[in-house]
């Protein structure tokens, strides 16, 4: 059973003007999506800056309202405050951010900062809670020396770290990582994704690992959802997207990864624009007249694609 | 599920007075102890620290000894006495009233008011200013209009008139009066900053944490703005020393024969005192004047402390 089901969430902004501030037009960050996240995964969601893959993950953890559609957890639609509330949803599905030093507060130490959660979900004596912040800084490899510290003291690596200790407080589910390497150089990234991976061996958390890195996310995720203008155009395993990419998007993000190899650099080249001339001309095969992307189709038991009916029939037939 | 963390840590609760003695090792200096480096770097301020701080200790322990209903008695034959005189340290004014202690009560009803209104008024000021910045949407809009209500209308004028109305009051109730007219200022300021604190990061890790909306208000964004507070504040109480003495100025301030800094002041009205009678109103102008400059001294250094690039104290552990 899955741990968060998303079903047709759509999140719109209202944009105002005119003479009354009336609503003039809407901007559809996301506009019906639809997954779901297994225990123990890390599923992978990716797209282009302002494709709504933040809002979804944001949505999923309560910090956006959900215009329509449902987050179910547990069986229950978790779109309402007052439920989250009520079930003590954060306990369970927590969230790591992009950029490590705004989102710790500068003013505190970091035992306060790594016990927040702790103190708003659980009832723990000092003693306790002191021991279980050193326990998870220990997780994260970080000493007992950094208890007293505050945030500014800290390297990039090291903030995110405390960033992936104070999510994993309450031992959650689920936690919705959005971008969480991004703001981080090479060798850094690698140690705090390792970390990562290190902490859902031992805990056997969920991750909805948010990025725009194809790198990155084969590294991590074993499953994925390819996110473009809102919509999702492809979700499938690690397998189905590098190897068998049949939507246009995610062939050109794949095609956009950079080679280091320079005796082919002239077939990349080539490569790339053969796509991206595809993308070109066959624009009406993979979006519908407003540039959206068409529903999600089954080709195989885990790979679903966003692509026009007749090609859909046309693929099978090939198949 | 707590087993679980405990599982995978090789830390148990034996080890935990060991590490936490070795965190304390390594811990940032307290707020406390930046404060104090940064008292004794800037020798002006603590200078101004001591001056404040012994000032009100004896203007509030020599008024206890001080009779007041007698001291405003007339005394025809002490008639503008010279200063270091006997019974006159300071000279008496035209009444024959010692100068020296009617600076030492006035000072302590001054004080005392202007003590009161900044901690009512600052209060109600930045509760204001952060809920309205922090819920924004139509709370702000309500309270906002509310402020622009309290802002049009004519703070003097109004104070003045509730007082001549209102038959009984004292210290306390002008300073309950004064509150309800001083509060805008500080709210604008903490709301515009709250609004800008609300946006970050962390208060969005905050909601995501579980974490209610008043505990993000005055645990999470408070701190954040607090070297605003303070040096709000302390500019504010340096303000609003002259908020009573302006009124005793004047005449709508403390009830009549009531000693008070803006009636010695007021002594500076009659040409013939400002020429002559030098004693009767510069004491307590001279009073005025280093209490501002010493408060804001100390709120500079109360910044200093909150604000680490503006540090002077020595940085080592």
């Amino acid at each position: 059973m899955s741990i968060i089901e998303v079903k047709d969430l759509t999140v719109h902004y209202p944009i105002r003007g005119g003479f009354w501030n009336r609503v003039v037009d809407t901007v559809k960050a996301v506009d019906g999506v639809s997954f779901s996240i297994e225990p123990g995964e890390t599923f992978g969601l990716v797209g282009e800056s302002g494709s709504g893959k933040s809002t979804t993950g944001k949505s999923i953890v309560g910090l956006e309202t959900a215009t329509s559609g449902s987050i179910l957890y547990n069986g229950v639609d978790v779109t309402k405050r007052s439920v989250r509330r009520r079930m003590q949803y954060n306990r369970d599905i927590q969230m790591i951010f992009q950029d490590s030093l705004s989102s710790l507060n500068p003013r505190k130490r970091i035992e306060s900062i790594i016990a927040e959660p702790l103190r708003n979900f659980e009832q723990l004596s000092p003693e306790d809670e002191k021991l279980r912040v050193l326990q998870l800084l220990d997780i994260v490899g970080l000493g007992p020396d950094a208890l007293y510290k505050y945030p500014y003291q800290f390297s990039g690596g090291q903030r995110q770290r405390i960033g992936v200790a104070r999510a994993v407080a309450t031992d959650p589910k689920l936690i919705i990582a959005d971008e969480p390497v991004s703001a981080l150089d090479l060798s850094v990234q690698a140690q705090v994704l390792n970390f990562m991976k290190k902490v859902q061996r031992d805990l056997g958390v969920s991750y909805l690992f948010i990025s725009h890195d194809l790198g990155v996310v084969r590294h991590m995720c074993t499953r994925i959802a390819i996110m473009h203008r809102g919509r999702l155009v492809e979700i499938g395993t690690r397998d189905d997207i590098y190897n068998h990419p049949l939507h246009i998007y995610t062939q050109r993000l794949l095609a956009a990864i950079p080679e280091t190899n320079v005796d082919h650099r002239e077939e990349h080249r080539k490569h790339r624009l053969e796509i991206e001339r595809q993308y070109e001309e066959e624009q009406s095969l993979y979006y519908d007249q407003d540039g959206g992307a068409f529903p999600l189709v089954a080709v195989s038991p885990t790979h679903s694609v966003a692509l026009a009916p007749k090609t859909i029939a046309a693929e099978k037939a090939g198949r | 599920m707590e087993n679980k963390i405990d599982k995978k840590s090789t830390i148990s609760a034996a080890d935990l007075k060991r590490l936490s003695a070795e965190a304390e090792q390594e811990a940032a200096p307290s707020g406390f102890t930046i404060m104090a480096r940064e008292f004794i770097a800037d020798k002006p301020a603590l200078i101004a620290l001591i001056i404040i701080l012994a000032f009100f200790i004896f203007v509030t322990v020599a008024s206890f000894f001080i009779d007041v209903p007698k001291m405003m008695e007339t005394n025809i034959l002490a008639y503008y006495n010279e200063p270091f005189t006997k019974d006159f340290f300071l000279g008496a004014d035209s009444a024959g009233r010692s100068i020296a202690k009617q600076l030492i009560v006035g000072s302590r009803d001054s004080i005392g008011i202007a003590l009161g209104l900044t901690v009512i008024s600052s209060t109600f000021g930045i509760c204001w200013g952060m809920v309205s910045g922090y819920f924004g949407g139509t709370a702000d809009l309500v309270m906002q209009r509310v402020y622009d209500f309290m802002m049009i209308i004519p703070m003097l004028m109004t104070i003045i008139v509730i007082v001549t109305i209102i038959p009984n009051y004292n210290a306390i109730t002008l300073t309950l009066i004064l509150s309800c007219f001083y509060w805008m200022g500080t709210s604008r300021l903490i709301r515009s900053r709250t609004l800008a604190e609300t946006q970050k990061d962390y208060v969005q890790a905050s909601k995501a944490f579980g974490t209610s909306n008043l505990k993000i208000i005055f645990r999470e964004i408070m701190p954040n703005i607090s070297s605003l507070i303070i040096v709000d504040t302390t500019l504010s109480f340096a303000e609003n020393m002259g908020v009573e003495t302006g009124l005793s100025y004047l005449g709508f301030g403390l009830p009549m024969g009531t000693p008070s800094l803006g009636t010695l002041i007021a002594n500076a009205n009659d040409p013939e005192n400002i020429t002559h009678y030098w004693w009767t109103w510069l004491p307590a102008a001279l009073e005025i004047i280093i209490l501002c400059l010493s408060i804001s001294y100390v709120g500079q250094v109360l910044r200093r402390t909150l604000n680490a690039s503006q540090r002077r104290g020595k940085q080592e552990k």
